[in-house]
């Protein structure tokens, strides 16, 4: 799918966070500041997209930590050619989560 | 207490998600709000927008007009008896008649209504045989209100389909006076329309049966079954349809599953 072109700002800063690790929805809602009612459908409109693939997790690994399944979302290829050319129209873009949250990704 | 009102915020949300979806998604934002620590309130205000964007995203004009469910046939059926009457009600001659009409009138306007409904069931005796098929009970089969839902979900339909065609009839007569012998054919045909789509319903959940699969040969009938074998979406049962009935398999045939099967086919 290419849209480059159509990647609002918001949506890439929300790839951007995913592809840097923060792959929980309440995740990415705290290291962009976006509230609840903006990140979940952008995170909707991105997997419709082909861009991030969501997942959940094991009920046994979450049974281990006492607390439930989460639902993660992980960029795809596509995802990742997208988020490349937003980050050459956004140059600021790359340097707004650099480093690997490291989360359950 | 606080964190039942924001479950209880995230289940009215829910409401505007699509059916199939709404299971997950209540799981996902259930699962997101258990790691909120602050403004968990806030956060789960905006699941309404979340929720309204899956809505929007799953508006399409042919579902709309989908009688698969039984709520939207009757709410199908009765915006046209509604807009019918409105017709009818809307000429000058009616409108007149209404006006002139003392409360015996009225009564007596009521008691045609009841005997039109009694035609119709009549009719429909006379005309096809009141029979939905065989829906043996075992130890699946739904409880009595559920069946007896059932019956009165196809009287419905028969009470707001001669309304429609009486609304009609009554509509059209001050311009064209045989409508009411010639809006007796459409008014037959949508009486045997009511009972085969009953017959293409689950009988417990009331929605259109799915994904028709034809079964065995003609040319091998006198050995093996041969028909159209439907289910229910929702793992009701399914419905066995004879392709030419024979001595003993002359009527349709509905099987009751457990719930198990709700999982598999959902």
């Amino acid at each position: 799918m290419s849209s480059e072109a159509k990647l609002s700002h918001t949506a890439a800063i929300i790839l951007q966070a995913i592809d840097a690790g923060h792959v929980y929805g309440f995740s990415v809602m705290e290291e962009t500041g976006l509230p609840s009612g903006t990140v979940y459908p952008a995170l909707r409109r991105l997997e419709r997209d082909g861009l991030i693939r969501s997942q959940w997790e094991s009920q046994r690994i979450a049974d281990n930590g006492q607390r439930p399944p989460r639902k993660y979302y992980k960029i795809t290829r596509a995802g990742k050619v997208t988020l490349d050319a937003s980050q050459k129209r956004y140059p600021l873009l790359a340097r707004l989560f650099p480093a690997h949250a490291g989360e359950n990704a | 207490m606080l964190r039942t009102l924001q479950i209880a915020i995230l289940r009215n949300a829910a409401l505007l998600v699509p059916a199939p979806e709404r299971g997950e998604w209540l799981a996902e934002w259930r699962a997101e709000l258990y790691y909120v620590n602050h403004d968990a309130t806030a956060f789960c205000f905006g699941s309404f927008r979340d929720a309204l964007w899956l809505r929007r995203k799953s508006f399409n004009v042919r579902r709309m007009f989908s009688l698969d469910s039984p709520l939207r046939c009757v709410m199908f059926l009765t915006a046209a008896a509604v807009l019918t009457s409105l017709c009818a009600f809307g000429f000058p001659s009616l409108k007149s008649l209404l006006e002139a009409c003392s409360p015996s009138g009225i009564e007596q306007f009521a008691l045609g209504c009841a005997g039109l409904y009694a035609e119709s069931l009549l009719v429909l005796v006379t005309l096809n045989p009141l029979e939905l098929g065989e829906y043996p009970a075992n130890q699946y089969a739904p409880s009595l209100i559920v069946r007896v839902r059932r019956w009165i979900f196809l009287n419905v339909k028969i009470i707001l389909l001669t309304s429609i065609f009486l609304f009609a009839s009554i509509a059209l007569l001050p311009l064209f006076p045989p409508a009411g012998l010639i809006l007796f054919f459409p008014w037959i045909a949508g009486l045997r329309w009511a009972l085969a789509d009953q017959k293409q319903r689950c009988p417990v959940c009331l929605h259109l049966l799915s994904n028709p699969v034809k079964i065995g040969s003609p040319a091998r009938s006198v050995l093996d079954w041969y028909g159209t074998e439907l289910v229910c979406a929702r793992g009701h049962g399914f419905l066995y349809v004879p392709g030419a009935p024979t001595t003993w398999c002359n009527r349709q045939r509905w099987q009751y599953l457990d719930s198990t099967w709700s999982t598999p086919l959902a």
